[in-house]
């Protein structure tokens, strides 16, 4: 067998695998949270869903009664898709008329980006910066919605770090 | 300084801003849309003769005018620019963008200069980008899709 040829380690070059082992130090109660905390930490409750079968119609009206950014289109309680004011400005606005009867399954954004119950409440919000996307629903192991975490709910869990604090 | 900190102290200049989409008040409704689609932005902002802004119409004016079952399309924005709006300057602490978001239960804030004309545009977005800003290695992960378990460090 081929010896494998080493290179002659330098002393200086070694680090210690476990020194990073220890618990991360936060600089504030803030930062703690946003990276420890389930992403329940932010209210996530009441969540508005709707059937596919839903006509546009129906799910907007829905939308303007409620004065909500966004519904969430489910299956069987399980997350389909959703719709949200940014899905109504691009698709419907502009031929409301003649779509306004169809299923809301047919304009809605499918397979949404999403986070699940043990995620943190920094993936959340970071998966609204990373994907330009204000709501972001939330799920259980099987799939099915808990919540729905939307800007005004992100905003009202950040200033109370600083009204409290 | 931690998170709070940078948010109670650092200027609104140190976030993220979008340009602003602004329109005069005889703008259609159909013309102010595609504006928006183009911009992928949630609002525009009308402004008068002098360059001030005067008006504000967003994604849920759009909806509620849609629900409403009326003709809009060629409306003037202006007719449906009543929509409350605020602002914000450069110099102002990250904190009142938090505050302001909050209180009025908007998306949007215009950033406005010392004689009070329009030159950016901060919200949502913005403050998502910039929290995401100090947890880099969350939004490297973003790529991959998201896991039922929270990734441990300790443990073969």
């Amino acid at each position: 067998m081929p010896r494998r040829n080493r290179r002659d380690s330098d002393p200086g070059e070694f680090s210690d695998p476990l020194k990073n082992y220890g618990p991360t130090e936060y600089a504030d109660p803030l930062e703690q949270s946003l990276a420890e905390d389930q992403v329940t930490a932010i209210k996530c409750t009441p969540v508005i869903t709707v059937s596919p079968d839903m006509t546009l119609e129906e799910a907007i009206k829905q939308l303007a009664q409620l004065d909500i950014g966004s519904i969430l289109v489910t299956e069987d309680e399980r997350l389909v898709g959703i719709l949200s004011h940014r899905d109504v400005l691009k698709r419907v606005a502009g031929n409301f008329e003649q779509i306004k009867h169809q299923p809301v399954r047919d304009h809605m954004t499918r397979n949404p980006v999403k986070v699940y119950v043990t995620d943190p409440p920094a993936k959340a919000l970071n998966l609204m910066a990373v994907h330009s996307v204000r709501h972001v629903p939330i799920v259980d192991v099987d799939e099915r919605v808990v919540g729905l975490i939307g800007p005004r709910r992100v905003t009202s869990y950040l200033r109370q770090y600083f009204n409290a604090k | 300084m931690g998170l709070r900190d940078d948010i109670l102290k650092e200027p609104i200049s140190t976030m993220p801003r979008r340009p602003l989409v602004l329109v005069k008040p005889e703008t259609t409704v159909r013309e102010a849309i595609q504006k928006m689609i183009d911009q992928s932005c949630g609002c525009v902002f009308v402004v008068n003769e002098q360059g001030k802004i005067d008006g504000k119409f967003s994604e849920r004016m759009l909806v509620r005018l849609i629900a409403a079952g009326k003709p809009y399309l060629d409306d003037p924005v202006g007719k449906h620019s009543g929509e409350f709006w605020a602002v914000v300057r450069e110099s102002d602490p990250i904190a009142t963008v938090l505050h302001k978001l909050t209180e009025h239960r908007m998306h949007h804030l215009a950033v406005v200069d010392e004689q009070g004309l329009p030159i950016s545009m901060v919200g949502q977005r913005s403050v998502m980008r910039y929290l995401a800003s100090h947890f880099p290695r969350v939004v490297l992960a973003q790529l991959a899709e998201s896991k039922l378990y929270i990734d441990q460090r300790e443990g073969a």
